[in-house]
């Protein structure tokens, strides 16, 4: 019977589409398309295309659920998404979240799968896709961007998307989904996460259409002209990369003098970002599948005396533990070996094991900086005695965090911190308002921390010998060449 | 074309030209250490060329003389004494201002399995073992699919729903998770090696293969063994490859 239905619905899918599609959209063959969704979208989009596969529970944002017909992601007017944007959200996927970029997939089958997606929900699609034109592209400029700040309060995306873009608006808790679902604002800083593409034509096309079933409406009606989208779209980009630009090796510059203490400090501005991705701890229970925070920024610095890590990182939500409402703290940590052992041989990069310990670098919102040896996740022992001082600043959905620590350590549960070295180095972080504590946190595998060594002048002064030797030895072999001749 | 007659000017062109065609010429690019050693080759094979006899030698070394000791020569000697330090000297500045680089990561990324090995206090075969899910053809189907929802609720986040190792957790991760899709990971192991692996994850990794760095977890922790032999069945099923099969007795 279902077959019956099924069948029904994709002829008469087809006989709608085959003629309206528009240029560079193929059509595509749903029967097709079916046996590439059965093996490739299934298990997460279900066999029905209502979202609700096996591994659909796990996942936040959910799977979407084909049955409605309902698509973020459109360049038209109406509600109907045209061949080409269900084609690009297969091919791009939906970044920041676990659909990934079916780009491996043949165009044939991707269009064949256009077909059958829409076959889930034939009769929304009965209304033909209206394409959406945008206004007259306005070029990024200083006076566009401070118009699409205008803009950005005057129609209040900081509301849910907060003051400066990072997803803390105080709407925040309440929105839902079209399905009763929590849903989270984007973080407009991070673009390389925008389920629709960074570019800024993507973005004024969200801002025009809105993302559907989302509580992202069209903005098209509510700016004062039609060039004010473009104005927000420009100040949008404006706000963070396209790409995060992670790093591999990540250095602590040499300085003369002091560091400063204070994180919001004019000296930790001037120092580029090292940006580190964080994911779900998923190896023991309680396993973190959605974690909150996905990306830390080190900056690194050290003097004869004292090395001090900055570190930046977004959480929406600014929360300490309270035992009476069963509130965990904003906690990031920072790890490393106990000792640095000759070869490759370090702990676990899980917070250690049962034989080797790691010494970690703490700091917790309502407790400060503290120091700590761990065996794994839940075997955490702090340690007395420490000289590491910490201070944190929080605004508008940020965390900024100064720590500090002798170079040289007190005991064999401390590492010394030598230049020039490759010392291993992880981090962990905990978003106390997203009920993350203990195991249910982000983190990374190892990676290295090098104490550069301060830029020598012997940059400066090797060439210049090297160019005078060069014209020296010329000069003799043209000399003995001539009086051999 | 006496130009081309030469061996100094011929001499030249074929260095040239085999330093090109190194470079350019080779895709993926050859790393520089590679084309440094091919190039001191093509160097030794130059000189012994050109000193093959005396008439030929003089016509390699006459440009070179004449460039350092005749009168009409001087342009080029004054040319050549402004070039050559200055290159030499930015070559030496270059070397001293460059950064370090991360070490290399030796590891052993398909090290030797053990014979047999302990699963939840059961010994189970690791030589010599096929999937036993495999035996029955008529159930097959039905296991592969159950491998799918195993692989969906426990692998892709890492591994990736395309099992190419691009799950979104992936970026955080050094080593990399596996590429099934990759000819060089499961198509090159028998079907008992993955489950050794997957078994017993990073922590079960001998010490060559840097077990303190590896995110894959130990799955004898929360898979049966019917449901691990079921995910390796999806693996293979899903990606088009085939296990490697154990050599027969001989």
């Amino acid at each position: 019977m279902r077959a019956i239905v099924l069948v029904g619905a994709l002829a008469s899918a087809v006989f709608l589409f085959a003629s309206a599609s528009p240029a560079g959209a193929q059509a595509g063959d749903a029967q097709a398309g079916r046996a590439v969704y059965e093996r490739k979208c299934a298990l997460c989009h279900g066999e029905k295309g209502d979202g609700k596969g096996p591994g659909a529970d796990l996942l936040d944002p959910r799977p979407r659920d084909f049955t409605t017909g309902i698509y973020k992601i459109r360049t038209t007017v109406n509600k109907t998404p045209t061949d080409r944007d269900l084609f690009d959200v297969i091919t791009r996927g939906m970044p920041g979240t676990f659909m990934p970029a079916w780009d491996v997939l043949p165009e044939k089958d991707r269009w064949n799968l256009v077909a059958y997606l829409k076959a889930f929900a034939a009769d929304k699609f009965k209304e033909a896709p209206k394409k959406q034109e945008l206004p007259k592209e306005v070029a990024s400029s200083p006076e566009s961007i401070r118009r699409g700040k205008e803009m950005y309060e005057a129609i209040e995306c900081n509301k849910c998307h907060g003051a400066e873009g990072r997803a803390d608006g105080p709407s925040r808790p309440e929105l839902k989904d079209e399905w009763g679902h929590p849903i989270r604002p984007a973080n407009l800083t991070k673009r390389w996460t925008f389920r629709g593409g960074g570019g800024r034509a993507e973005i004024a096309m969200r801002l025009t259409t809105g993302v559907l079933g989302t509580p992202m409406p069209s903005f098209i009606d509510s700016v004062e002209k039609p060039d004010d989208i473009w104005h927000l779209a420009n100040y949008l980009a404006s706000l963070g990369p396209e790409s995060p630009h992670y790093a591999t090796l990540l250095t602590a510059e040499a300085v003369n003098g002091d560091i400063p203490a204070d994180p919001v400090a004019e000296f930790w501005k001037r120092m580029a970002p090292q940006n580190i991705p964080l994911v779900g701890q998923v190896t023991i229970d309680p396993r973190n599948f959605n974690p909150s925070i996905d990306m830390v920024a080190l900056r690194a610095a050290w003097n004869d005396k004292e090395v001090a890590f900055h570190v930046t990182w977004d959480d929406p939500t600014q929360s300490g533990a309270d035992a009476a409402k069963k509130a965990s703290p904003d906690v990031v940590s920072l790890q490393f070996p106990q000792k640095v052992a000759e070869g490759a041989d370090r702990p676990y990069f899980l917070m250690g094991g049962d034989a080797d310990a790691v010494y970690l670098l703490r700091w917790e919102n309502g407790k400060g900086a503290t120091e700590a040896s761990a065996n794994g996740p839940t075997r955490i022992v702090p340690l007395a005695g420490g000289e590491v001082t910490g201070q944190a600043a929080y605004a508008n959905g940020q965390y900024r965090l100064v720590l500090k620590r002798p170079l040289v350590s007190k005991g064999p549960d401390r590492p010394t911190f030598q230049p020039a070295v490759f010392l291993p180095i992880a981090f962990q972080a905990w978003d106390g308002g997203a009920g993350e504590t203990g195991a249910k946190m982000s983190l990374t595998s190892w990676y290295y921390l090098r104490l550069e060594e301060p830029q020598s002048s012997r940059r400066f002064v090797v060439p210049p010998v090297v160019a005078i030797l060069t014209f020296a030895a010329m000069l003799l072999v043209v000399r003995v060449a001539n009086r051999r001749a | 074309m006496s130009v081309l007659r030469s061996r100094f000017v011929q001499a030249v062109v074929i260095l040239v030209g085999a330093f090109l065609a190194l470079r350019f010429g080779i895709r993926p690019p050859a790393p520089w250490s590679v084309i440094q050693i091919y190039m001191a080759v093509v160097f030794l094979a130059v000189l012994i060329f050109v000193s093959s006899d005396t008439d030929s030698w003089r016509s390699f070394v006459n440009p070179m003389r004449a460039a350092l000791v005749d009168p009409s020569q001087r342009p080029v000697r004054i040319v050549l004494a402004v070039a050559l330090p200055i290159l030499l000297g930015y070559y030496a500045y270059t070397q001293a201002a460059a950064r370090p680089q991360a070490p290399a990561e030796l590891r052993a990324v398909h090290p030797a399995p053990p014979g047999s090995i302990q699963f939840r206090g059961k010994e189970i075969n690791i030589a010599g073992v096929d999937n036993p899910l495999r035996k029955d053809v008529a159930t097959f189907k039905r296991n592969v699919a159950a491998g799918g929802e195993i692989y969906v609720r426990s692998c892709m986040f890492c591994h990736g729903d395309n099992l190419d190792g691009h799950g979104l957790f992936a970026s955080a991760l050094n080593p990399p998770p596996a590429n099934f899709e990759d000819p060089g990971t499961i198509a090159m192991l028998q079907e008992s090696y993955l489950f050794w692996r997957i078994a017993k994850g990073g922590p079960g990794l001998p010490r060559e293969s840097t077990p303190w760095n590896s995110a894959m977890p130990a799955w004898e922790d929360r898979l049966t063994e019917e449901q691990i032999w079921q995910v390796i069945a999806y693996l293979y099923d899903a990606t088009g490859q085939e296990p490697r099969r154990w050599e027969t007795a001989h």
